[in-house]
C-alpha cells in the first residue's frame, strides 16, 4: 500500500521537498523566570505537532530530543496518540536510542518513536501514517551545578525515511524545533562581612 | 611585678580586628543567608576554632597567639544546597599587647611629701595604698611595703602592672637625758 501511495505523492514530492512537518508548538511548566531555571528544578515540557504532509509517503517516525548539558535527566510522561492512518497497529514508545535500518544509518534519541511492529525497535519499520495532532510530554530536571550550563531543548520530528526502514528521502531534512535555549540560573552565595562580637 | 590581663574587645568589623593578648573566647559571626546554607570557617594557627563550625557563628581561642598581626586569620565560605560556594571572606587579626611600666620610687620616710608617679605608656590610671591621683603620698601609705598599680586601656584591652613602694616610719627619739 505504501508503494502505491508513493506514486501518488510523486508530484507533491517535487513541490515540497523537506516540508513535511506540521505546525509545532510547546508548553513549559513552570514557565522559565527571566529566561532560565534553577538548579534542581523540574520542568514539564509538552510538545505538539499538528499535521504531517507525508511527502513521498513518508510517515512520521518519531520526535527526537536534543538537550543541553544542564539537564540532569529526562523522563517520559505521556506518549503521542497513534494516528493509525494505515490501520495496521503500532504504538508510540519512549526510547533513549533508536537506530535506523535505512541508509544512511543514523542513531537518534532520546524521544518518542513509532514502533509499528511492536518489537520495541522503532528503527526497523515504518512510522505512524496519517496527518494528526501528535502531543507528548516529558519531565526534565535541571542538574545541580555551580557553573552555567545549557538548558537547550529542541524537538526534531523525523520521518520513517530517516529513522525507520522506509527508503524514501523526501523528508530527510531534519529541522530542529527550538523549545528553549536558556542557561541554568546560577546564584552563588555572598557571605560576610565577619563581625567580632 | 607586672600583671597583664585582657578584656575581649567590643564589636568590630574593622580589618584588622583587634584581639586582646591571651584572649580565650572570641565570637565571630557572618549574617545568616537562611536555611540550606552551611558555613566553612578556617582559623589560622595558633588560633583554634572551639565551636560553631558549619554555622554562621564561631568561637575562637587566641590565647596561644603571639602579639602582632595575623593575616587572613579567619576565613569563611558559604555553601548553598546546590553545593555552590561563595567567594571567601577573610579577616585579619591583630593580637594587641601593651606592657605598662612603673618608674621605681622610694623608699620614703612617712613624713616625706607626695611625689609624682611616672608610668608608660602615659594615660593610664593609678591605684593602691598611698596613691592620691597621680601621686604617691607616703603619709597616706602604710609603713612597710605598699603595692601600687598602673592600668592602661587601649583598643578595648586592659593591661596593668604593679610595683612596691617602701615607706619607713619616722624615727622617734627619746628626750635628752643628762647622765
Amino acid at each position: 500500500m505504501k508503494f502505491i501511495l508513493l506514486i501518488l505523492f510523486c508530484f507533491k514530492l517535487i513541490l515540497s521537498v523537506g516540508q513535511c512537518n506540521g505546525v509545532q508548538s510547546f508548553t513549559l511548566t513552570p514557565a522559565p523566570v527571566g529566561g532560565t531555571y534553577l538548579p534542581g528544578q523540574t520542568v514539564t515540557m509538552c510538545y505538539t505537532m499538528n499535521g504531517y504532509t507525508q511527502a513521498g509517503t513518508n510517515w512520521i517516525e518519531g520526535f527526537d530530543l536534543t538537550l543541553g548539558g544542564g539537564w540532569a535527566s529526562v523522563a517520559p510522561q505521556t506518549a503521542p496518540t497513534n494516528c493509525g492512518g494505515n490501520a495496521t497497529g503500532g504504538q508510540w514508545v519512549w526510547k533513549t536510542s533508536v537506530t535506523s535500518t535505512t541508509t544512511p544509518i543514523v542513531t537518534v534519541g532520546p524521544g518518542y518513536f513509532f514502533d509499528l511492529t511492536v518489537d520495541s525497535n522503532p528503527g526497523n519499520d515504518f512510522g505512524d501514517a496519517g496527518s494528526c495532532v501528535w502531543t507528548f510530554c516529558v519531565t526534565l530536571t535541571v542538574t545541580n551545578v555551580c557553573t552555567p550550563q545549557s538548558l537547550l531543548i529542541q524537538v526534531t520530528p523525523g520521518s520513517d525515511g530517516m529513522w525507520g526502514s522506509y527508503t524514501s528521502t523526501t523528508c530527510d531534512i531534519a529541522t530542529p524545533f527550538n523549545v528553549f535555549n536558556g542557561t541554568i540560573n546560577i546564584t552563588l552565595p555572598i557571605v560576610g562581612p565577619i563581625t567580632h562580637n | 611585678m607586672m600583671l597583664i590581663t585582657g578584656v575581649v574587645s567590643a564589636q568590630s568589623t574593622v580589618n584588622p580586628d583587634t584581639v586582646c593578648y591571651q584572649t580565650n573566647g572570641s565570637t565571630y559571626t557572618v549574617p545568616s543567608l537562611g536555611a540550606g546554607y552551611t558555613y566553612t570557617w578556617t582559623v589560622s594557627t595558633p588560633g583554634t576554632l572551639t565551636s560553631g563550625q558549619g554555622t554562621n557563628t564561631i568561637n575562637v581561642n587566641w590565647s596561644a597567639a603571639a602579639p602582632g598581626l595575623i593575616n587572613n586569620a579567619i576565613s569563611v565560605v558559604a555553601t548553598n544546597a546546590s553545593g555552590c560556594q561563595s567567594t571567601p571572606v577573610t579577616l585579619n587579626v591583630f593580637i594587641l599587647q601593651v606592657i605598662p611600666t612603673i618608674t621605681a620610687l622610694g623608699p620614703y620616710c612617712s613624713t616625706d611629701p607626695c611625689v609624682n608617679l611616672v608610668g608608660t605608656p602615659i594615660g593610664g590610671t593609678w591605684s593602691g595604698t598611698g596613691v592620691v591621683g597621680n601621686q604617691f603620698c607616703p603619709n597616706q601609705a602604710s609603713t612597710g611595703s605598699n603595692t601600687i598599680t598602673y592600668t592602661v586601656t587601649q583598643g578595648g584591652c586592659t593591661f596593668s602592672t604593679t610595683s612596691t613602694v617602701t615607706v619607713n616610719a619616722q624615727p622617734v627619739l627619746s628626750p635628752i637625758q643628762h647622765n
